[in-house]
Formats: C-alpha cells, sequence, structure tokens
C-alpha cells in the first residue's frame, strides 16, 4: 500500500447501506409473516441498541440513586426507575422513528429547522459531549473502589491508584471498536458484551437478594404505586433518580446506535421492542433488585451509613458467601464499564454530530474524541468533581427539556419525516408527558437552588 | 377552528406547536410551586390545581397529529 493511500481519509459508508444492514431487512421483512412466537426469537437475535441504552444508563448515578433510595425509604421508591424509563420509551421510540423515517441524522435535523442553538449546540455540545466527559469521573470513582473491594476480599491488597488501570484495559478497546462505527460485526461485537454484562449484573444482584431476601407484596407495591419522598433530600434524591435514569444522552446514545446497526423504514418494529425488552426490563430489574437488597439490609434501621460507598461496604458485610461478595463487585464493575462505554460513543458521536470536523475512524483525532472522556481517571484519585457534576446535572436538566420540545416538533414536521410524520395521538401525548416530567424535574431543580423547600 | 391548523400554522414567527409548548411549560411549573405553597405554607391549592388541569389540556390539544399534506408551510 502506498503511503498516499494509507493517509486518504476513508469514505464511512451509510451503515444502512452495508451488506449486512440489506440483509438484515429483508429479513425483517420474512419475519413480519412469521407466528408471533417465532417473531419474538427473532427479535431477540437482532436486538441490540436497547441493550447498548439500558448499560449506559445503568452507571454509576442511577446506581447510587438505587442504593440510597432503597436504604432510605426501603421498598417505596422502586417505582422511579420503571416509570421514568416508561415514559422514556416514548422518547426512544421517538428516536427510531427519526432513524427509521429519515436519513438525516437528529442533531443535524435540528440544526436545519430549529437552528445550531437547539442542535450542535444545547443537545450535542452541553447534553452530550461535555456531560459524557464530567460523568465519566464519577463512574471511575465507583469502578475503582470497587476494584480495590474486590482485590481486598480475594486477599489482594491493591489500591485505588492502581486498580483504575483494569476499568481503562475493559473500556478502551471496546469503545473504539463501537466508536469506529464503520464496521456493523464490531458494533454487533460491543452490543453483545454489553448484553454478557447486563447478564452478569441480573445475575449477580439476583443473587445478593437471595441472601438478603425479598417482601414480593412490598415489590409490587412500591414498583406500581408512586409515592413521593418527603423534606428536600428526599426530592433532591428524587430528582436526580429521574435524570439518571433517563434523559437526552439516553435518546442520543440510542439514536446512534440504531444509526450504527443501519436501521431503515423495515427497522421500526425492533426499535421499539428493543426499548422494551433491552432498555426498559432489564433497567428496571437491575435497579430494583439493587433497591431491593439495600432496603432489606438497611431500610429503618439506626445509624446507616450516608454515602454509597460505605453503605455497599456495609452491604457486603452482611453478605456471609465470599463468592456472593465477589460477584456483588463485579455487577458494579461490569455496571460502571458498560456506562463508560456508552459515555465514550456518545461524546464521539455527538462531536461529530455537532461540529464541522469530518468522522475519519483512521483520522488521528478520531481515537483522543472516542477516549476523551476517559480522562476521567482522575476521579479514582479525587473523586468526581461534585461541583462540575452539579453545574452539569444542572445544565442538563435544562437541556433536557429544550431538546425534548424540539424533538417533539421534530417528529410532528412534515420537512423531516415526510408521511413518516406521528400520526399517532398516543404516541404524542406519551412524548409530552415525558417532556412535562423534565420541565417539572427542571423548575424543581430550580426551586430548590433558590432554597424554596426548607431544610 | 381547526385544532391542527392552528398547530401547524404560522402565528407570527413560530407555528401554533410553539406557543401550546411554551403555554405547556408555564402550566407544568405552577405544579411545583403551586405544590409548595400547598403543601409546606399551607395557602390555597388553587395554583396546583390549575396546574394539573393546564397541563392536561395542553397535551390533549398538543397531541393531536399533523396532517400529511399540510405544515409544508411551517
Amino acid at each position: 500500500m502506498s503511503h498516499e493511500s494509507q493517509n486518504k481519509p476513508v469514505e464511512v459508508v451509510n451503515p444502512r447501506y452495508t451488506e449486512q444492514a440489506i440483509k438484515e431487512k429483508a429479513y425483517l421483512k420474512e419475519l413480519k409473516k412469521q407466528p408471533s412466537t417465532k417473531r419474538f426469537m427473532g427479535y431477540v437475535k437482532l436486538s441490540g441498541p436497547g441493550f447498548m441504552n439500558a448499560a449506559f444508563t445503568l452507571g454509576a448515578g442511577s446506581f447510587a440513586s438505587s442504593v440510597t433510595l432503597g436504604a432510605a425509604y426501603g421498598y417505596d421508591m422502586l417505582w422511579i426507575p420503571l416509570y421514568s424509563f416508561a415514559f422514556g420509551i416514548f422518547m426512544l421510540a421517538l428516536a427510531t422513528r427519526f432513524v427509521t423515517g429519515s436519513e438525516m441524522n437528529v442533531i443535524e435535523a435540528q440544526d436545519k429547522f430549529h437552528g445550531k442553538f437547539f442542535g450542535s449546540f444545547a443537545t450535542g455540545l452541553v447534553a452530550c459531549f461535555i456531560a459524557s466527559i464530567v460523568y465519566t469521573f464519577g463512574q471511575y470513582a465507583l469502578g475503582s473502589d470497587a476494584l480495590t473491594s474486590l482485590f481486598q476480599v480475594v486477599g489482594l491488597p491493591i489500591p485505588k491508584s492502581i486498580s483504575w488501570i483494569v476499568l481503562v484495559a475493559i473500556s478502551v478497546p471496546l469503545s473504539l471498536m463501537y466508536g469506529s462505527g464503520e464496521n456493523p460485526k464490531a458494533v454487533k461485537f460491543v452490543e453483545n458484551a454489553m448484553k454478557v454484562m447486563i447478564g452478569i449484573m441480573l445475575l449477580v444482584f439476583g443473587a445478593v437478594i437471595c441472601v438478603t431476601g425479598i417482601n414480593l407484596p412490598a415489590m409490587v407495591k412500591g414498583l406500581l404505586i408512586p409515592k413521593l419522598p418527603s423534606g428536600m433530600d428526599g426530592i433532591i434524591m428524587l430528582i436526580g433518580s429521574m435524570t439518571a435514569t433517563i434523559g437526552v444522552m439516553d435518546w442520543v446514545l440510542f439514536n446512534n446506535g440504531m444509526i450504527s446497526r443501519g436501521y431503515s423504514e423495515e427497522h421500526e418494529t425492533l426499535g421499539r421492542f428493543d426499548a422494551f425488552f433491552g432498555g426498559l426490563l432489564p433497567v428496571t430489574l437491575i435497579l430494583s433488585f439493587v433497591s431491593i437488597a439495600f432496603a432489606e439490609a438497611f431500610s429503618g434501621k439506626p445509624g446507616i451509613p450516608a454515602s454509597s460507598g460505605e453503605l455497599c461496604d456495609a452491604l457486603v458485610g452482611v453478605i456471609p458467601s465470599v463468592w456472593i461478595q465477589v460477584g456483588f463487585y463485579i455487577g458494579i464493575i461490569a455496571l460502571v464499564v458498560s456506562s463508560m462505554i456508552g459515555l465514550s460513543v456518545t461524546c464521539a458521536t455527538s462531536f461529530y454530530q455537532s461540529t464541522n470536523v469530518k468522522r475519519d475512524p483512521k483520522a488521528w483525532y478520531h481515537p483522543v474524541v472516542v477516549l476523551a472522556p476517559q480522562i476521567g481517571f482522575l476521579g479514582a484519585f479525587f473523586g468526581k468533581p461534585v461541583m462540575i457534576v452539579v453545574t452539569v446535572a444542572a445544565m442538563q436538566s435544562l437541556f433536557n427539556w429544550i431538546s425534548g420540545n424540539s424533538w417533539y416538533l421534530l417528529g410532528n414536521d412534515t420537512r423531516y419525516l415526510g408521511k413518516r410524520v406521528i400520526q399517532s395521538r398516543f404516541f404524542n401525548a406519551g412524548i409530552l408527558i415525558c417532556i412535562s416530567i423534565l420541565n417539572i424535574v427542571f423548575i424543581t431543580f430550580i426551586m430548590s437552588k433558590l432554597g424554596v423547600w426548607p431544610e | 377552528m381547526n385544532m391542527q391548523k392552528f398547530l401547524d400554522s404560522k402565528h407570527g414567527k413560530f407555528i401554533g406547536r410553539v406557543y401550546m409548548l411554551v403555554l405547556l411549560f408555564l402550566f407544568n411549573a405552577f405544579i411545583p410551586i403551586g405544590a409548595v405553597m400547598y403543601y409546606l405554607h399551607s395557602m390555597t391549592p388553587l395554583l396546583l390545581y390549575l396546574g394539573v388541569a393546564g397541563t392536561v389540556a395542553c397535551i390533549a390539544v398538543l397531541s393531536t397529529p399533523t396532517k400529511i399534506e399540510s405544515n409544508q408551510d411551517s
């Protein structure tokens, strides 16, 4: 190969025209004619972006919220991940409509129809690019803690200042593989790795609640009947949990996951199936398992630790089996690593879609963009930068509803979707309920910062 | 007046859906503000009820789907 051809930028083929995507499209057409069980199994086989989304949602933020809510309120707050993801699923269905209804990516469409402030700036740079870098600090802080504790359980005194390297070793290759995006096989490989990690989380957190016990009637009541937490701390925890479970980053990641897999008009049912079975179900189960374990171990008991890290150590202290202790920490590591991959992917895709920089997987800057969130390794040494995280969370809660409104308008805009524009009152109402929740979260956040609630 | 036509045609700088989204945001804001007034300061629950009713009304209006032939001039 000549030197010239080595330096030539790679032309990225639209993934929906790859051989694999075209084959998948034909298979889906055939699948529609099959009986429901065969169709179900076919969709399970093809699912992927939903699991990516679940793996991303299940990160340090949602884990810490579930731990503290479970310990403080018992089973009462189990409804939060279920309800917030259930309403968020309308936004994921909207993301599916965008990918299957148009070849223009959503940030570009926002730029074109609503202006660069709504697309490139609000959705791309602030809510996704900057946030993905800032939130990686928290993943490293929790992940390196879990690794050090895991090593301690098996008798290896490895400090946090070294254990974070394991997180880099797992997350960097998978992030680069998914972030290149030009190879649907590599994308599918990473999606399968995410499915394995979700499987590990289900297994180990399920094993933990086998040890701590479970109150089934309380679980059903907690899952289905919403109850508001009392006091300022409870409201802040509620807001934190709702935004940690679903927000604009989740929508963009799901959207881009489908683009990478080459979704086109035949994929809409698959996208919705994936959002439910790959996203809602595992997220609700895993976060509920975590909350239940901490509810059983600590709820209503005096002198429980305040931070999620101390709570984890205290929980492990009451688990008699070393294997389940090890499993618990492995579950946390799987949760952190999968989120880190999602953050890297979101960082890269939102950067390219928001700037005029050409997405070229062979360019020198591509690994830098994909791996930019890895600067969060400093979180293993200094913890997460609380002031920056609070500032970004505030900006995200603002940009969540700005993006939500813009996405609703795009879903109802024939200039973008043509005849695929939303034609269902129910679909629109679901999106609007989600937007209303985001609005209320934003206003509540502002009110809490203004000190409207008494301490 | 035809609701769908109102939502998808321009009134000044923006289409009707944009004005309704602003209204939805205002009614959404009334909910937590009204809740604080009622539960923490034992004031009238009127703002809370107005927020809930206005939110439901705005969602009902905004959920009207676009007519495929229209919305081309917006």
